[in-house]
């Protein structure tokens, strides 16, 4: 009883602080999470190769606003799958008709490089080409972000064009890192 | 002593809500301190309304700017008996009050929290900022990293009905960038969002609204030399000055598949209120017609993203359309959709317990 007693106050005080935090802090803490789970992915071809699935959003042909998952199978060695993922997402077509590869022609993935939960991802100058419409650019963004994160080290994505950061991108803001966009997800009924 | 930490939190947690009001400059009535059986000092400072403040840790000092001005009658010098802090001299600086609090050892951004607490007639308590100093830091891990904090009240409002309200509408593009184009008559998206947001302009202040908007002819916001973010910046700008309860973005979509059409909203979840806004104005869109409803997405789009206050970009048909160019094109359509993101607008007030 005695114990009961202490613990009520003492969840609805640790609420309160959870309150508190929640409330007034700025959102520029950098992500701390997984600081052990980081792989740098570079051309190294030495290493021994696994067979993985992976899932690749892709964009509808039908029009509608909802990434579509492509599920794969691909050999691949072991640290180098968000590298792997990506380039499949970017460098191939799918195989289902009613999915499309929408990045612009030429698009390259020239590194994967995951830190502390951030997937640092470096395009080919042509990622940035200028396409009219906010749809194309959105739905490519949210491809790459919800792909990469398909896999728990990674928690945040940050694109980079040949090497350097963009700051807008059609009237998207990429200064920050992005986190996935269930938005995008259509919602199993 | 049980029954008393209950009744703290409860208090504590009913004073802690969404605070979304501002008129007059605030002021500093009244500072208070004390320090607690655990060494840990808190700070009150007593304002005439809500307020924001920011902390900093500089070389051997805290020092919290409140934007707030000191009323007269209050002492600028005080000695503090804490563990932590020796004194706190005030420094007066145009609208706002700067704190300064030589400290008497290192403190740890885990040390300090800076936070906001709502007036409470019961407890006859005005609204205040509060600064707490807890030896050893406050179990937050996350806020390890960060060296200032601060606590920013929203100044924007969603209750109480439309009328009154300030909204900045933003017609996309403009100037030496005309955004998309028509593939039958090359029209340009700068010339179709620019008429569809005067009218909504017209209509809102049918409704009591008082409107500020980004461009009022085909210029570009910032100049023709801007970079990209400077000419998103330059519109947030607008609605920050005008101190706005809402921004309207407006634009068209285009693709390079001449089939896909429809309207889509998109909002950044930076406030309670980005989604239900975009629902609202959204649904109103797919009213006008037989459309795609491509959805609301919460997409990182510059605007939403870097304003303060509520906000979306409805994306307006597709120019590569070509039925839906047409439409974009002709008046009574322009009028129509204009009449949806006001009728949108209207339905989201009423939501929040308003009348208009």
């Amino acid at each position: 009883m005695q114990i009961r007693k202490k613990l009520i106050p003492t969840l609805i005080v640790m609420l309160f602080c959870l309150f508190l935090v929640s409330g007034c802090e700025p959102t520029v803490s950098p992500n701390t999470t997984n600081p052990s789970a980081s792989s740098t992915v570079k051309n190294n071809n030495v290493k021994p190769t696994v067979d993985k699935k992976i899932v690749l959003y892709r964009v509808p042909t039908d029009g509608t606003q909802y990434l579509l998952p492509e599920t794969k199978s691909i050999k691949v060695a072991e640290n180098d799958f968000a590298l792997a993922t990506l380039k499949a997402l970017v460098e191939t077509l799918p195989n289902d008709k009613t999915m499309q590869n929408i990045f612009p022609k030429g698009t390259k993935v020239l590194g994967v490089d995951v830190k502390n939960g951030i997937a640092v991802v470096n395009f080919s100058k042509e990622f940035a080409a200028k396409t009219e419409g906010e749809y194309a650019t959105v739905m490519m963004v949210n491809a790459v972000v919800n792909t990469l994160t398909q896999y728990p080290e990674i928690k945040k994505v940050r694109i980079l064009v040949e090497g350097r950061k963009i700051e807008v991108l059609g009237q998207m803001d990429l200064e920050e890192p992005l986190s996935r966009n269930e938005t995008f997800i259509k919602k199993a009924k | 002593m049980v029954k008393r930490i209950i009744i703290l939190c409860v208090l504590m947690l009913s004073i802690i809500g969404i605070s979304c009001v501002n008129a007059a400059s605030p002021q500093i009535t009244a500072i208070k301190w004390g320090v607690n059986s655990g060494n840990n000092l808190r700070i009150v400072l007593d304002c005439t309304q809500l307020t924001s403040a920011k902390a900093e840790l500089t070389d051997g000092a805290l020092t919290i700017t409140v934007n707030g001005k000191l009323t007269p009658t209050i002492s600028r010098r005080y000695s503090i008996a804490s563990s932590t802090v020796k004194s706190m001299n005030l420094v007066a600086k145009g609208d706002k009050t700067i704190l300064i609090l030589p400290l008497k050892r290192p403190v740890k951004s885990s040390e300090y929290k800076l936070f906001v607490l709502r007036s409470n007639s019961g407890a006859n308590r005005p609204d205040r900022v509060v600064l707490d100093i807890v030896n050893g830091g406050l179990n937050d891990g996350a806020q390890k990293n960060s060296i200032a904090a601060s606590c920013i009240v929203p100044t924007y409002t969603v209750t109480g009905g439309i009328r009154g309200k300030h909204i900045t509408l933003d017609p996309g593009h403009g100037g030496s960038d005309p955004g998309a184009h028509g593939l039958v008559t090359g029209v340009q998206e700068k010339s179709i969002t620019l008429p569809v947001a005067q009218k909504v302009k017209a209509l809102l202040e049918n409704k009591g609204v008082i409107v500020s908007m980004t461009r009022t002819t085909d210029v570009d916001v910032w100049g023709s030399d801007a970079t990209d973010v400077q000419e998103l910046q330059a519109r947030v700008d607008v609605a920050e000055k005008n101190k706005a309860d809402l921004f309207i973005s407006v634009h068209c979509n285009a693709n390079t598949n001449r089939a896909i059409g429809g309207f889509s909203t998109y909002y950044n979840p930076k406030t309670p209120y980005d989604e239900k806004l975009a629902d609202f104005i959204q649904n109103r869109l797919l009213k006008t017609g037989n459309f795609r409803d491509l959805g609301t997405r919460s997409a990182n789009l510059y605007v939403n993203k870097h304003s303060s206050m509520p906000g979306v970009l409805v994306e307006l048909l597709f120019l590569s359309n070509e039925r839906e160019e047409k439409l974009l094109r002709s008046n009574w359509f322009q009028n129509k959709m204009a009449q949806a993101i006001a009728d949108g607008i209207e339905d989201f007030y009423k939501q929040n317990g308003g009348v208009s």
